[in-house]
């Protein structure tokens, strides 16, 4: 696999930075290719992808928890006076699970994992290349890609749906705890409106989408740690620019998901 | 027809980064069973020199021969088989730091041979017992010293008897016993396993125990070739000034 090189010094130029994101544009498609490629070849190294499942969905699971439950909590009391001016409060709990289940949820999450996983691929990652770890599987004929890699990323694709699940369900506690809190409202009234407001074409599109995040925070923290160099230093710029990258990705491709959801489950 | 016994080939072998070339034509011959030095300066490309050779680096131009297999040429899964028959041991060890020692010789084991687990565990205890290392079996590489670290690589190095090693500065960053011990356990290894070994060192203690011909690369060239006593009473300038730094028993 020959990924392009970039520019590593102090102070680049208008053209070299220029340069550097066509290459990192490249880079990743050559990644990319080489991970579905890779993926299906045997030895499929389940042990390996389950126990980065484990890593990372323990990871973020305190963190999520915290986040989803807010999310609900806060949607709900910022909307809360606006649908009482307009006499409309009795629709509150249907709109804000709606807008939990269909953005809220599948974006933060990812947001959040992004910052959490993404960032610590790239460092664990990037350690091993500059202590010559990744070149040591490589001599021992280890395939250090199909191993490291690919292992990880199949790991975030298929973490981050169950995660999001997690936080819709919290987050629709928080929804309820708000409105019990302003308005008494007991639990069949809420179920029955959350349920009756929630179709299966929401519900599809936005765990769908969660696939292709958790396949970003993967491939951009694997691909940022394996090409890193420059010891610690490169270390360090890895992690904090896998979390940039992947955040900026995951929301543009989310408002490309959005678009196409939309044309095939309009509202 | 290929000599048999030159198991290592490199004919005309350039390498440069960027502007600089850092190597410029070399050719070398190893013969089976000979432990080769190769000296140099910081930044005078012996490292680069073994990567290219075990096809870490992508030569500019050029040919290297292992047993008359073109590395340069070869498929990932053609190299992976020559590589199952060699080892690198890495100047900072490069022990995988999320496994024990233990797993760090099970995995280089297992992955390469196909071996029980229970021949496994006794191969692993027998070649820590060589490194005189057994009592670090279930430690992190994060727990051991440089020296220790040194001889665990070495011990996931050998695990899988190679045919030929390469050792990339074995002695760096040691204290001179350490040093020296590690020479001599090369030496001890080389012996008993009847390796060809290619080793890059700044060190003349440990080319002067382990050595059998030694190349001195500068400028990207080899500049002198011949026995560590031959090279250390040179005329020349420049060797002088560079074992006068040492003293070679």
């Amino acid at each position: 696999m020959n990924l392009p090189n970039h520019i590593n010094k102090k102070d680049l130029t208008f053209r070299e930075r220029l340069y550097n994101f066509f290459a990192t544009i490249t880079g990743l498609t050559i990644f990319n290719w080489e991970i579905l490629k890779q993926a299906f070849i045997p030895p499929l190294e389940i042990p390996e992808i389950k126990k980065h499942m484990n890593e990372l969905g323990i990871k973020t699971f305190p963190i999520v928890s915290v986040t989803g439950f807010v999310i609900g909590l806060v949607i709900v009391m910022q909307s809360e006076p606006v649908f009482v001016r307009f006499g409309a409060s009795d629709f509150l709990p249907g709109a804000s699970a709606l807008s939990i289940v269909r953005e809220l949820a599948p974006v933060i999450t990812a947001l959040i994992f992004a910052g959490r996983v993404s960032s610590g691929i790239g460092a664990e990652l990037g350690s091993m290349r500059v202590t010559e770890q990744i070149d040591a599987m490589e001599v021992s004929a280890i395939n250090p890609f199909k191993y490291l890699v690919v292992t990880r990323v199949i790991a975030t694709t298929m973490i981050l749906p169950i995660l999001t699940v997690y936080v819709i369900f919290l987050a629709l506690g928080g929804g309820f705890f708000a409105l019990t809190l302003s308005q008494g409202m007991n639990f069949e009234y809420y179920k029955n409106a959350v349920v009756e407001s929630i179709k299966f074409g929401d519900l599809i599109p936005s765990i769908s989408k969660t696939f292709v995040f958790g396949y970003i925070v993967g491939l951009v923290g694997s691909y940022k740690g394996y090409i890193a160099d420059g010891g610690t230093e490169g270390v360090g710029k890895a992690s904090t620019t896998a979390v940039v990258l992947a955040s900026l990705i995951i929301l543009l491709i989310d408002t490309v998901l959005v678009k196409i959801s939309l044309m095939i489950w309009p509202m | 027809m290929a000599d048999v016994n030159k198991i290592i080939r490199v004919e005309n072998l350039s390498k440069r980064f960027g502007d600089k070339i850092v190597l410029d034509n070399i050719s070398l011959d190893v013969e089976k069973g000979e432990n080769l030095v190769v000296f140099g300066r910081s930044g005078t490309g012996k490292s680069v020199l073994l990567k290219c050779i075990i096809g870490l680096l992508k030569p500019d131009s050029g040919k290297i021969f292992i047993k008359d297999k073109e590395v340069s040429t070869l498929s990932t899964k053609e190299l992976n088989s020559v590589r199952k028959f060699t080892s690198f041991l890495f100047q900072g060890a490069a022990l995988y730091d999320s496994m024990t020692v233990r797993e760090n010789l099970k995995f280089s084991l297992q992955r390469n041979v196909e071996i029980s687990n229970e021949d496994a565990e006794k191969k692993i205890v027998r070649t820590l017992e060589m490194v005189s290392l057994v009592e670090a079996i279930d430690i992190m590489p994060s727990e051991l010293s440089g020296g220790m670290k040194k001889r665990i690589g070495l011990a996931r190095s050998i695990i899988t008897d190679p045919e030929i090693m390469f050792y990339d500065e074995p002695t760096t960053g040691l204290d001179p016993i350490s040093s020296k011990e590690i020479s001599e356990l090369i030496l001890e290894l080389q012996k008993q396993l009847k390796m060809t070994s290619i080793i890059v060192t700044h060190d003349l203690h440990c080319a002067n125990i382990i050595s059998d011909r030694n190349i001195f690369l500068r400028d990207g060239k080899i500049a002198y070739q011949g026995k560590i006593e031959e090279l250390a009473n040179s005329q020349d300038k420049f060797l002088k000034n560079f074992f006068s730094t040492n003293i070679v028993e």
